[in-house]
């Protein structure tokens, strides 16, 4: 899959909600909760551009959602990963590995010269 | 548990909808306050941290909810989509369990939709497709009109007048058809051309595509010999040679040279191969001589009708100062160019086109019968569907995905017909629409058929689901009791519909079917069998071996002796106006002494020109007088012979051999009054079906210098004469095609129009006996199939086998009967719209009437005999035991 420079943001986005839901379903405020703690704080996002996100990957049918009730009892929305969005994270995957090995190739052979 | 959910979703709308998504973004913030509470923030900071993290709600809400909404779209398709996949799924499992009805309606939708859209592939062609040329729907034919109201070629003097009518007409082109040989580069051939004026081409809209038009200097009396030829004839005859303009080819002997080659779609007249320039070759000194077609072009914002009002008057403005006759214009036609193209044969396509949908009706009502039946077999099944809560809507839905299963299959099938049909139809319209040269399958036709299979698949569908569906459960515990009363009568009212179609179409097959054995029993007035024909252009002229007429009379002469002095010869003549063969001029004669002499009403009577041993050889019968001599020539007494038709016309009871005949403007030569000498019986000249007309015939040795042919009366095979009339031919004058036939052919030929019109209509007749046959049969064994019970009960007490069997042909007696009756009076309203295919024939003949209710009750007979005599087959003990 080609990267696609502007939607680079959307795209990883997206990437790290699939990767998250793929430990199992969970609600909004879950996700941006988990991304938060597995990058240790270091993409700092508003949290409310989650939703967008969320609404066109279900629309894509990668993820699928369900009314449940959260520990306390209030009613929430639980997204799932789907078949569908499990084929694409493992492409997205593949590709994310190989474009991070080939910039800090670079990175290296940049520092090899000085 | 997602279906429901997305279900419950769909079903309440777009305000939950809001609501969830204002729930989901709620919950987050909250919990969001919540964490940051719990890290120890006060409520009111804690509410302004989480809010600025959070980002702007309503934005996000408006984003998500512009997401969401383009899902649903796409949602909702899929589920259609869904829906009538399913269907589809569920209608083929049912169809393919009951694979009979499946394949009979198929076949029958086949047979219906494929004889209509053949049809439709001509009425496509000839009312449908554009012209080649640019604004086609602008393009007149303009006719002068005869005092009797018929349609004249437009006279010299008056095409050059009108041609300065440029308010009406901005471009007008005349034209007039001629045919030239071609003795170069192949064997010598009949090429057919046209003079055309120089603004001929533009009011066709079209260029060369190589070379040019006609100059301004090549189009005027007395300009160079030029020739314009089309790119049919340039691939065919020089190989599409780019240099050939400029070059000199040769027609008719005479050198000509070629200055541009025009593209296929320039094809006017049709088949013209060359073109020539007009203007060489107008006189522009008659208003009588009716020698050219004319085409134009309307001016922006006059219509044909103001054109017609206006040349009209200009016309009548212009023959002011003629002596009124037969010939003088008395105004002008104006014709939309498709309309004169299309001609008669508007009519004759509509007719068939509307045949070929009382077939396609009959199909339609088969099918629904069919499925009415299969309707009430299936009342057990509607009555489950209903009873589980099925609505009426998805019971109709299901009968109508059924039939349209079988329909859209049909059609498809009907379209490959068409196209088999349509093969076969190509050499008729070539016939008789010369300007249509291909039936295609275009997008257009494709649609029409599938409209047909749509149109019959939800019209046979809708009445026996409404029905099905409107019974009560009960009917499921009743059933074979009352149930299929209503259903019954509705059968047999199909039933009689048919028969009464079928009725329809076999008297009309019938009736152009007698009236083309009648066209064929007709006498000529002249005998054909024996007779071999062909052309005898002998040309004067520079380089010809014939320069002067009286080389030409000369050479008729030896040509004659030869063939009279080859074996088996019986008899041979030449003559101008071979019956079905030639053309056959015809004008205003004189006869002494009697007004038509000194300006009073004219003499109309055919030309014709003979060798003295002319009605001999046609054993055409001489009734008083006697025939031309050998002593007839040049300096002797100037003579004629007429026709019977002649005398009763114009004599009485005088005797003819007390007048003399003049015939003037025919031709170039002086015009003495010729005594009648003798009188010959009619005979039918231009084609079997006009009676006979007036004639007055010269000899050829003293009216010298017309285009002639050759027949030839001999004991030998038919082929044998041919092949050595041309060797004759070849040795007279090598450069001139050689074009015999057997004269039995071309009378043969002459029919082919009416010929194809029977053959067609007879196949359509003959389809809608087939399908109406099947309809009964199938309705007849329905009905033996319900009443199984009760035939085994009957059998079992000891009925014979005749009763049982009469018993099943009465219950289609009745709806039979009654369709006879509707078709014999649909016959005679319907007729006739035929009155113009008729030859001696009336539309409510009562033999044709009373042929195709014979044949149509036969057929039937033996269709609801087929399936009635079945019964008694039926084994009483099985069909006891049966339910």
């Amino acid at each position: 899959m080609p990267p696609q420079p502007v939607d680079l943001l959307q795209g990883t986005l997206e990437f790290l909600v699939l990767k998250t839901l793929s430990w199992g379903a969970m609600h909004g405020f879950a996700i941006a909760r988990w991304i938060r703690k597995a990058t240790d704080n270091a993409l700092e996002i508003e949290e409310g551009a989650l939703y967008p996100a969320l609404h066109r990957m279900e629309r894509k049918g990668w993820i699928e959602s369900d009314w449940g009730v959260t520990e306390n009892n209030r009613r929430a929305k639980y997204y799932q990963i789907s078949r569908l969005g499990k084929e694409q994270l493992r492409r997205e995957e593949s590709s994310w590995t190989r474009y991070v090995s080939a910039v800090s190739k670079i990175m290296v052979a940049a520092r090899g010269q000085t | 548990m997602r279906l429901r959910g997305r279900l419950f979703r769909l079903a309440t709308g777009r305000a939950t909808h809001a609501s969830d998504l204002a729930d989901e973004l709620t919950l987050h913030l909250d919990l969001l306050i919540e964490e940051l509470i719990g890290e120890g923030m006060d409520p009111v900071g804690a509410r302004r941290e989480a809010e600025r993290r959070f980002g702007d709600r309503y934005r996000i809400a408006k984003t998500v909810q512009v997401i969401d909404a383009r899902a649903r779209g796409a949602t909702r398709r899929t589920e259609h989509m869904q829906r009538l996949l399913q269907d589809i799924r569920i209608a083929a499992r049912s169809l393919i369990r009951q694979p009979g009805f499946a394949l009979g309606g198929v076949l029958i939708v086949a047979l219906g939709i494929g004889a209509s859209t053949a049809m439709f592939t001509v009425l496509n062609a000839a009312f449908l497709r554009p012209f080649a040329y640019p604004d086609a729907d602008r393009m007149v034919y303009l006719w002068e009109m005869s005092n009797k109201g018929t349609r004249m070629s437009v006279a010299d003097l008056n095409v050059t007048d009108w041609s300065t009518e440029t308010r009406l007409f901005p471009r007008l082109g005349y034209f007039s058809g001629t045919q030239v040989i071609l003795s170069e580069t192949g064997d010598p051939e009949y090429l057919r051309g046209a003079y055309v004026s120089r603004p001929f081409a533009d009011v066709l809209g079209l260029k060369p595509m190589t070379g040019r038009w006609f100059s301004e200097d090549e189009a005027r009396k007395g300009g160079p010999p030029v020739v314009t030829i089309g790119e049919g004839l340039w691939r065919r005859r020089f190989g599409a040679d780019p240099s050939l303009v400029g070059k000199i080819i040769h027609l008719d002997g005479e050198p000509v040279t070629v200055v541009g080659i025009m593209p296929r779609t320039f094809n006017f007249p049709s088949d013209a191969d060359l073109w020539r320039p007009a203007e060489q070759r107008i006189r522009g000194t008659s208003r009588t001589a009716h020698n050219w077609r004319v085409v134009a072009r309307l001016a922006p914002g006059i219509s044909a009708e103001t054109a017609q009002r206006d040349l009209s008057a200009a016309t009548r403005r212009l023959v002011a100062d003629e002596k009124p006759d037969d010939f003088v214009a008395t105004g002008a036609l104006v014709i939309p160019f498709r309309d004169q193209l299309l001609g008669d044969s508007r009519k004759v396509l509509l007719l068939l086109q509307g045949a070929v949908l009382l077939v396609l009706l009959i199909a339609a009502v088969n099918l629904t019968n069919l499925t009415l039946a299969r309707a009430v077999r299936r009342q057990g099944e509607v009555g489950v569907c209903l009873a589980l809560g099925a609505r009426r809507g998805d019971i109709i839905r299901r009968f109508a995905a059924e039939n349209l299963l079988v329909t859209l299959t049909g059609g498809a099938a009907g379209l490959l017909l068409a196209g088999v049909l349509r093969g076969l139809m190509g050499s008729w319209i070539a016939r008789m629409l010369p300007f249509v040269k291909d039936l295609p399958l275009d997008p257009r036709v494709a649609g029409f058929a599938m409209a047909l299979a749509v149109l019959v698949g939800l019209a046979s569908s809708l009445a026996p689901a409404w029905r099905a569906s409107g019974g009560l459960l009960t009917f499921t515990v009743t059933r074979g009791g009352t149930s299929g009363r209503s259903s019954r009568r509705l059968i047999d009212l199909l039933m009689s519909a048919e028969v009464a179609l079928a009725v329809i179409l076999v008297s009309g097959a019938g009736l152009v079917g007698r009236s083309l054995l009648r066209l064929s029993g007709v006498d000529p007035g002249f005998a054909v069998a024996g007779r071999a024909v062909m052309d005898l252009p002998l040309r004067t002229g520079a380089g010809s071996p014939t320069p002067t007429e009286e080389s030409v009379a000369l050479a008729y002469d030896r040509l004659l002796a030869e063939v009279r002095a080859r074996p088996g010869t019986i008899a041979a003549a030449i003559t101008s106006a071979l019956p079905l063969w030639s053309d056959n001029p015809n004008g205003s004669a004189q006869v002494e002494g009697t007004p038509s002499a000194n300006g009073g009403p004219p003499t109309v009577a055919d030309f014709r020109i003979v060798s003295p041993d002319y009605f001999r050889t046609l054993e055409i019968p001489l009734r008083k007088g006697r025939e031309f001599q050998e002593s007839d020539v040049v300096g002797a007494p100037y003579v004629a012979v007429v026709n019977e038709a002649f005398v009763r016309k114009y004599l009485g009871a005088d005797d003819p051999f007390g007048h003399r005949v003049r015939f003037p403007g025919m031709d170039s030569g002086n015009d003495p009054w010729a005594a009648i000498v003798g009188v010959v019986g009619d005979n039918r000249q231009d084609a079997l079906v006009n009676q006979p007309e007036p004639a007055i015939y010269y000899t050829y040795r003293q009216r010298l210098g017309w285009g002639h042919a050759l027949v030839v009366h001999s004991s030998l095979p038919i082929e044998s004469v041919l092949a050595d009339l041309k060797t004759r031919l070849a040795a007279v004058d090598k450069s001139l095609p050689f074009t015999g036939r057997a004269w039995s052919d071309v009378v043969h030929d002459s029919l082919a129009l009416p010929r194809i019109r029977s053959v067609l209509l007879g196949v359509f007749a003959a389809i809608a006996l087939l399908l109406s046959a099947a309809g009964i049969t199938a309705v007849v064994a329905f009905a033996v199939a319900q009443r199984t019970r009760e035939i085994g009960l009957r059998i079992a007490i000891g009925a014979p086998a005749t009763a049982i069997t009469m018993n099943g042909v009465v219950r289609a007696a009745r709806p039979v009967l009654a369709g006879l009756v509707v078709g014999v009076a649909g016959a005679l309203a319907l007729g006739r719209l035929a009155g113009s295919l008729l030859f001696e024939l009336k539309p409510g003949d009562p033999v044709t009437l009373l042929g195709a209710v014979g044949v149509t009750l036969t057929v039937a007979l033996v269709a609801a005999y087929v399936p009635a005599r079945r019964a008694t087959r039926i084994d009483p003990l099985i069909a006891l035991r049966a339910e």
